[in-house]
């Protein structure tokens, strides 16, 4: 057997969801948008620690100075990329939320079809046309989200 | 139930505290006041400031703050442990992964604490 | 219409471990009719054209589950894979992804068939000597056999396992086979395993690392719907209805 690197048959098998139906686009999904969440999680609380003058402010500060420092942040942040990226964001956090509540219902046995004796064309009942629904549903939301942000942060739709 | 099992149930637990959180926290910041508005320090009805010293709010971030920590930490130690097997490597995500998710904690809950002094 | 001959491109993997072990593709040109299956046109190959290739196969007729490889990116039974259906003029074909390669189209089971083995997958019963030595048999309704019996369909073609990507990285999972096998003995009326049938999936590399992508039911040769089996599963194991 040809040996291949571990990392990149992970990362070809998670990011590269081709040829096996929705639910596995829905997998992908599912997990870049959890890594990309978990990380925006990370950098938006060091962000918002600002709003008392930074992550190695351990007192109270005076209220003038929390004050400045947050304003600079604001400014800081305040430019066009950042405004896309958070954009984007938007778009996974609708999916991820939408998407989960399918795969907490599923992983609990809701929203699943009995099991019964095969029948020739097989269609897996596992695969319900109500989750269908909900993952569509998911992408319509993110895009909802998507479009919602844009328009707040780049006026682009409505003035 | 398994220690596992146990783990994963605290997933869906807090996927379901952070619908309702993170349902309040983009109110406040989205919904109930203009975007701009509600990112300025003071002066504004939902302003940073304002939205820290009412305590239930305080609290939902709070709420928001944790459970976002252990649902994302614990999606990343899943992702990590399948990328990997082997016994060091287990307990070298395991350690990097709660002592990541508790600094950002504290990071995070000191920030609510002091802020909603100021 | 059927007898009319057509031309194909087969793109195989060729892999031999005793000449240095560099895989390759080789190139063969084959007549196929509309009723060719891949493995008809491989076996042509073979006959004909370069015996060296290696082949698994046995009933031609998707129940041995000996013939699984991939077809044009999918893991596919080749005896049940018509060249007609696949609409290509070059069909690619590979060894099952996540297995290792013994030759060319020839993958391994070992892992497989153990992850299998793990799940005891037969009857458990308290009372041994009853079920060894007594004649008595077993009463089953309806409705208790149609709780497993869609999982009983299982021909261990290991398709499922080869589409699943969390097998593909996790070594220590047990795949959508295994998986589903143990529902069907834990589920099954008969059967005395209980809650302790759980145990051996209840760590972090088991049951709960499935995450639902489906693929394996989308590739299953036999309609068997390993990704239903697993999710009932782990409601079993999240909820403990059955214990001890
Ligand atoms: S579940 Fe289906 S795909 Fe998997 S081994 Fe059994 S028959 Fe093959
Ligand atoms: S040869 Fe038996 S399943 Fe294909």
């Amino acid at each position: 057997m040809s040996v291949r690197n571990p990392v990149v048959t992970a990362l070809k098998t998670w990011l590269i969801p081709r040829r096996y139906g929705v639910m596995r686009w829905s997998y992908s999904l599912q997990r870049i948008s959890g890594v990309a969440i978990t990380l925006y999680f990370v950098l938006h609380i060091g962000e918002t620690a600002n709003v008392i003058g930074g992550s190695q402010v351990w007192s109270i500060p005076s209220y003038e100075y929390a004050r400045q420092v947050w304003t600079e942040t604001v400014e800081f942040l305040s430019n066009p990329f950042f405004d896309a990226g958070l954009a984007v964001l938007a778009f996974l956090i609708f999916f991820h939320t939408s998407n989960g509540v399918r795969l907490f219902l599923t992983h609990f046995g809701i929203l699943l079809g009995k099991p019964h004796r095969p029948e020739y064309p097989y269609h897996p009942a596992s695969m319900t046309k109500a989750q269908l629904t909900i993952f569509w549903v998911s992408i319509l939301l993110a895009v909802a989200a998507l479009l919602y942000s844009l328009n707040i942060f780049f006026k682009v739709i409505l003035p | 139930m398994s220690r596992e099992a146990r783990i994963m149930m605290l997933h869906y637990i807090t996927g379901l505290v952070i619908i309702v959180a993170g349902a309040i926290h983009l109110a406040t910041v989205f919904l109930v006041s203009p975007y701009e508005e509600s990112l300025r320090f003071d002066n504004t009805p939902w302003s940073v400031i304002n939205v820290y010293r009412n305590s239930l709010l305080a609290g939902s971030l709070e709420a928001l703050l944790l459970a976002v920590a252990f649902h994302g930490f614990n999606g990343l130690r899943v992702i990590l442990l399948e990328l990997h097997q082997g016994r060091t490597w287990t307990r070298a995500v395991n350690v990097a992964v709660t002592v990541a998710a508790i600094a950002v904690v504290i990071n995070g809950t000191k920030t609510i604490f002091i802020a909603s002094m100021l | 219409m059927s007898g009319k001959l057509q031309e194909v491109r087969l793109r195989v993997y060729r892999y031999d471990p005793s000449n240095g072990g560099r895989p390759r593709y080789d190139i063969f040109s084959v007549p196929v009719k509309k009723d060719t299956t891949v493995l008809s046109a491989l076996l042509y190959v073979k006959e004909k054209l370069d015996p060296t290739l290696s082949i698994r196969f046995s009933c031609r007729m998707a129940t041995c589950g000996s013939c699984g490889m991939m077809i044009n990116g999918l893991p596919r039974l080749a005896c049940y894979t018509l060249v007609s259906q696949l609409k290509s003029k070059t069909i690619t074909v590979q060894p099952l992804n996540n297995f290792p390669v013994v030759k060319d189209l020839v993958a391994d089971f070992t892992d497989f068939f153990g992850k299998h083995r793990a799940m005891k997958p037969y009857l458990l019963r308290i009372d041994t000597y009853e079920q060894e030595k007594s004649n008595i048999s077993y009463r089953q309704t309806d409705e208790e056999l149609l709780k497993y019996i869609q999982f009983a369909y299982c021909i261990r073609c290991g398709l499922c396992y080869a589409a699943c990507p969390v097998v593909a990285t996790d070594k220590r999972f047990p795949g959508p086979q295994a998986l589903s096998q143990l529902y069907r003995y834990y589920i099954d009326s008969r059967d005395e395993g209980g809650g302790e049938r759980l145990e051996v999936v209840s760590d972090s590399h088991g049951v709960l690392r499935c995450h639902f992508a489906g693929s394996c039911s989308q590739v299953c040769p036999k309609g068997v719907d390993p990704a239903l089996a697993i999710q009932l599963l782990r409601r079993e194991l999240l909820f403990g209805r059955r214990t001890g």
